[in-house]
């Protein structure tokens, strides 16, 4: 499929008609509760419904940076779809919820396996965030800003001023904002704050359930016993799930479920390879991080999820043997590699600016190790997780990072954390020190700064492009 | 309204500290290794019954260090963690010098990095001790002991030789005489009429995170009996009338003086504190059995460090728990409750903490951060705060 | 005991921008003044209570008791006691409004508030003296960005008919969405009436720690302002008093006061 042209009204964009057949040529989407979702149901809803609701996607803002904001060209319809997920996950969730599934917290960084194999649906802070932008009809983008704006102001005063914006997804489940029944993240590695916001739950007035699946600090791979105790941790996750409504998981469920994950993850892999090799650069770096991010939190629908990783791959390797850009991108864009976690960069400027995001560290972390099937579900999941690269001590999680940029041909690094994040702060200069020495490419910092606002500042515009104009 | 400390063996201390860089570095040069620590869970017990020599690292309040430690770590680093990356990057500090192997207990994550950085950066061979968040399930509990194991395992590879019951028994019962007598001294500060103040006991106690343990027992010992002395002869000392305050919070580490010096200034009296550089470590602990899985049990038991998160209710959090009993087994009437910048767990817990005891007792929230240019707004604090806890006095009265 | 009723007390308060003093008559209010803070904070207390003796045809040498509070009280050798201005503004205040629980001050360059009980003893309290906003300073810049004088930001505020809501929390770049939104032909009024219930907010975030019951208290230079008594009123959502009396001079007329009791009970 060639790009096609947004068509665009009264500062909204929208997908044009002429698109219309292509798409509900490609089918529909099966859900994880067994209904079909038709193309002609996805389109109406897309081109209909969702532009009255969700006013603040489909508005044209200037310097806005959330990644599954619409672009000006279409190139693909797989992101239709994904988007039509993250668009109906509120509704989805509130009719799961009335017939009884759970709602539970986890974060970034883990599998869900657990939470799905007990009949649960799991959701990590920005689809809690997510939830809570859908459940209001009609907010433009600044009424959107506001209301997350305030939202991390509240919890920052109940804790403190230098507490993560993570802090906006936890005021939004005590404030009851989003319906979550069970906080049950799993304390790894690579965040700190995490576990005494989880605690912080016990004094709020909801008084939701909460559980740590904890995380052992310098697990080495020779060592079972850091296995067994994250095994028994999510033993007990388990059982916590099935407390607050979900099933008890049997061994087909539990070899089912990991299967269909690992089947996302396959075809995440698959599309990322594809990406790489193509001689030119064939998607805005936001479909990049969409495929890796679904694979890795499943919008609320594993089933589906799959079935758009699948279709993505086929879509994808036709572009790149038909040798066609993105037709944003540049021809030649200085190649830069995204490291650091809990946050996307925001690749519509370095896009406009001459660069281009090629790859990601967080998310494609998990997606290389894959679950085994057989065997003990727990032992398999706790060994998965401490493989994951920001499971491992700074130094190695380095020369991963490395490795990885040095496979997806950047010529630059890009070292991302919000603030308030000390443990990512403090390994920056590790991490950047050792990438130069082993591949030779300069890294830029970048804090995301306090409150988390959607919008750019100056400073970060003018950093990120003097960065790419310095190595084009 | 300062007292002057007339016992003698205060000053035993003083120049034992001053005495004891050169010691290491002798016994170093005659073999022996000495392990630098951060962290009260790390188990000095075992480093010492392995004939390795423990000593707590610890500095705080020295600006300069924090910015040099900043430049290695971040800015938005616990300023505890820049100053101790800092004193490894300055390469001046006499302790740090003497340091063969850096232990750390990853209680607080911060210090892993920690860990992680001064290896890396400054090529100082580490050993980390994994202390799990669930503590309180039997889970947590198994997995501290397996990580106290190995623990073991990697330092008995730095000693050359392994561990040894008879040898662990001994370390483990010098090290209960040793906290028995501390907290002995600790009850003569918080009388009405002491002998010695709250701040002189918190120099002994850091003496000993520096001195031979056997050589600062009799110490300990010797000051002990001049205590007992001075009141068994009555020698008179006035009561001291000033406002009784309590003192938790982040780590308050040697050097880090403005809080507790504001406090004095302001006319206060710090008579308690569950500090983890007071007496926090020294609290709730008691050795019965002294193998491995004891110490274990024993590190767990201890009033816990806030940065282990406890998922029950606050009802039974022992953290919260032990300040409630301070607040009255020590008749304070303030708590100044002190986090460091960006110690998350302790800046998290203020608001809870002070829900939590609001009823009881009068609660002033303070933040520092090693910046001696932040000490007006200090003193307006905790002036503030001592001219509330008069009044209120004067209220009941 | 000496005759109280004929007897002087005097407060001074040595803010960073004013200095302010009340001199007290047993407990009644004789004169006072306000003056701008020089270099040299000892001497602009000196002056101020000067300033104030004189205006009553009264020399220093008929005062009793002088309490210094305020920035500048280290620096106040003249004074016999120094006290914080939480705990006198607490006493003047509870002066002023025996109803008072709970006190907003916002100072030219910091914010307090506290929680006082029925004897004007101060339970609770929380400083901002970090950050600008929510300080007079932040409507300073506010009115050099509309051209407007201090005494019109208020006024003109509440004849908004649409508030336009301000995101940015930090001063520094609050003046660039300030200037941007009048860019875009959002009316001053209602810009305005965005820029003080923003204030408001800070200020509501500040009671979070401290709990705030009625009635409260509004003193300092920005008490002055219409448009802020009345945001903080419904952000608040609690009863705002303002005292008749200049509210800038709470804190020198609570330090008067102690100066007073402080008098009696070393010579009564």
């Amino acid at each position: 499929m060639s790009s096609i042209k947004m068509s665009f009204k009264d500062g909204m964009l929208n997908y044009p008609e002429e698109l219309k057949e292509a798409f509900l040529e490609s089918g529909g989407l099966k859900l994880m509760d067994g209904t079909y979702v038709s193309a002609e149901e996805i389109w109406d809803f897309m081109t209909k419904e969702a532009p009255r609701r969700f006013p603040f996607l489909y508005t044209v803002v200037p310097h806005a940076v959330f990644f599954y904001r619409i672009y000006h060209y279409v190139e693909f319809l797989w992101p239709i779809k994904y988007r039509y997920l993250l668009l109906s996950l509120h509704d989805r969730i509130v009719k799961a919820r009335a017939k009884g599934t759970p709602l539970v917290f986890a974060q970034g960084g883990q599998t869900l396996e657990p939470y799905y194999v007990a009949k649960a649906i799991a959701i990590r802070p920005f689809l809690v965030q997510l939830f809570a932008n859908c459940s209001v009809d009609g907010l433009s983008f600044k009424d959107l800003s506001l209301r997350e704006l305030r939202n991390i102001e509240e919890g920052k005063r109940e804790l403190s001023p230098d507490v993560c914006n993570i802090i906006g997804a936890h005021n939004l489940i005590k404030r009851g904002a989003t319906p979550v029944d069970l906080v049950a993240p799993y304390a790894l590695v690579r965040c700190s704050d995490m576990c005494y916001v989880v605690e912080s739950h016990r004094s709020s007035a909801r008084n939701t359930p909460i559980f740590l699946v904890d995380f052992p600090t310098n697990a080495r791979p020779d060592q079972e016993w850091p296995v067994e105790y994250v095994a028994k941790s999510i033993r007990g996750l388990v059982k916590k799930v099935v407390e607050v409504g979900g099933k008890a998981p049997s061994d087909e469920d539990w070899k089912a479920t990991i299967r269909l994950f690992n089947r996302g993850r396959q075809a995440a892999r698959n599309f990322v390879w594809t990406w790489w090799g193509a001689r030119r650069i064939p998607t805005y770096g936001d479909d990049l991080l969409g495929i890796t991010r679904m694979a890795n939190d499943m919008t609320a629908d594993p089933v589906a999820v799959v079935q758009i990783l699948e279709e993505a791959n086929k879509e994808l390797k036709e572009r790149v043997d038909k040798n066609i850009k993105g037709i944003e991108i540049a021809e030649k864009p200085v190649r830069l590699f995204a490291c650091g976690t809990c946050f996307y960069p925001p690749t519509e400027r370095i896009e406009k600016a001459g660069g281009a995001i090629v790859g990601y560290d967080d998310w494609w972390g998990r997606i290389l190790v894959d679950v085994e099937e057989e065997g003990d579900p727990y032992v398999n999941l706790a060994k998965a997780s401490l493989r994951f690269s920001y499971e491992q001590s700074t130094e190695e999680r380095a020369h991963w990072t490395a490795g990885q940029a040095k496979k997806c041909g950047a010529r630059g690094m890009i070292n991302q954390y919000n603030w308030g994040c000390s443990l990512q702060a403090a390994s920056a200069r590790m991490v950047n020190e050792i990438v130069k020495k082993e591949i030779g490419i300069p890294s830029l910092d970048l804090e995301m700064e306090s409150l988390g606002r959607p919008e750019l500042l100056e400073q970060y515009i003018n950093r990120v492009e003097s960065f790419i104009e310095m190595l084009s | 309204m300062m007292k002057q400390t007339t016992l003698s063996n205060l000053a035993r201390f003083k120049e034992a500290v001053q005495a004891r860089p050169a010691e290491l570095a002798k016994a170093r040069k005659s073999g022996a290794k000495v392990v630098g620590y951060f962290c009260s869970y790390v188990p000095e017990e075992i480093i010492h019954s392995l004939g390795l020599i423990p000593v707590r690292l610890c500095r705080g309040g020295d600006e300069r260090l924090v910015e040099l430690g900043a430049r290695y770590a971040s800015t938005k680093s616990c300023v505890f963690i820049r100053e101790s990356v800092g004193l490894f990057a300055d390469g001046k500090d006499p302790w740090v010098n003497n340091t063969d192997v850096v232990a750390v207990a990853t209680t607080c994550r911060q210090i892993y990095r920690l860990a992680e950085l001064i290896k890396y950066f400054f090529k100082m061979p580490t050993v980390v001790l994994t202390v799990p968040h669930n503590f309180y399930l039997p889970e947590g509990k198994d997995y501290f002991q397996r990580e106290l194991v190995n623990f073991t395992s990697e330092l008995e590879a730095m000693a050359g030789k392994k561990l040894d019951k008879d040898a662990l028994a001994e370390s483990v019962k010098l090290y209960e005489s040793i906290r028995r007598a501390l907290r002995e001294i600790y009850e003569f500060q918080a009388r009405d009429s002491a002998p010695l103040s709250w701040k002189d006991v918190f120099y002994v106690i850091h003496a000993g995170f520096y001195l031979d343990r056997q050589h600062y027992l009799s110490l300990l010992i010797g000051l002990l009996e001049e205590l007992k002395e001075s009141s068994r002869t009555n020698v008179s000392i006035s009561r001291d009338k000033r406002p009784r305050v309590l003192l938790s919070g982040s780590i308050l580490a040697p050097g880090d003086s403005m809080l507790i010096d504001m406090i004095e200034e302001m006319g206060g009296r710090i008579v308690a504190d569950d500090l983890c550089t007071g007496l926090r470590p020294l609290s709730q602990i008691e050795l019965k059995d002294y193998s491995l899985a004891g110490i274990a049990a024993a590190y767990r038991e201890r009033v816990p460090c806030a940065s282990i998160p406890y998922l029950l209710s606050p009802k039974t959090d022992r953290r919260l728990a032990n300040l409630a009993h301070l607040v009255e087994a020590y008749n304070a009437e303030g708590v100044v409750y002190h986090s460091l910048r960006f110690c998350d767990p302790f800046s998290f817990k203020a608001g809870e903490t002070k829900n939590f005891l609001q009823d009881k007792v009068a609660f002033l929230e303070i933040h520092t951060e090693y910046a001696p240019s932040a000490i007006g707004p200090l003193r307006t604090r905790i002036e503030a705060f001592i001219e509330l806890i008069g009044n209120l006095r004067s209220g009941k009265e | 005991m000496s005759n109280i009723e004929g007897l002087f007390f005097a407060g001074v308060d040595i803010g960073s921008v004013t200095a302010k003093t009340v001199i007290l008559k047993d407990r009644v209010v004789v004169c006072s003044a306000i003056i701008p803070t020089a270099v040299s904070s000892e001497k602009s207390g000196l002056t101020a209570i000067e300033k104030a003796l004189q205006s009553a045809g009264l020399s220093r040498s008929d005062v009793s008791y002088i309490v210094a509070t305020g920035y500048g009280r280290i620096a106040a050798p003249y004074a016999h006691k120094t006290i914080t201005e939480i705990t006198c503004h607490a006493k003047g205040a509870n002066f002023l409004n025996p109803n008072t629980r709970s006190i907003i001050d916002m100072g030219g360059q910091d914010c307090k508030a506290m929680r006082v009980n029925e004897e004007g003893h101060v339970i609770d309290f929380v400083l901002n003296d970090k950050c600008a906003a929510g300080t007079g300073r932040f409507l300073e810049v506010v009115s050099k960005v509309f051209e407007l004088t201090l005494d019109e930001l208020g006024p003109l505020s509440i004849t908004s008919d649409g508030r336009v809501p301000i995101s940015s929390t930090c001063t520094v770049f609050a003046e660039s969405e300030l200037v941007s939104l009048m860019a875009r032909g959002e009316k001053t009024e209602n810009i305005l009436s965005g820029v003080h219930y923003a204030i408001a907010h800070r200020i509501a975030g500040m009671f979070t720690r401290t709990g705030v019951e009625d009635e409260l208290f509004f003193s300092g230079g920005v008490a002055k302002n219409i448009g802020m008594a009345k945001a903080l009123e419904e952000t608040v959502e609690k009863k705002i008093f303002v005292p008749k009396q200049d509210p800038q001079l709470v804190g020198a007329l609570g330090a008067a006061l102690l100066a007073r009791e402080k008098y009696l009970a070393s010579n009564g």
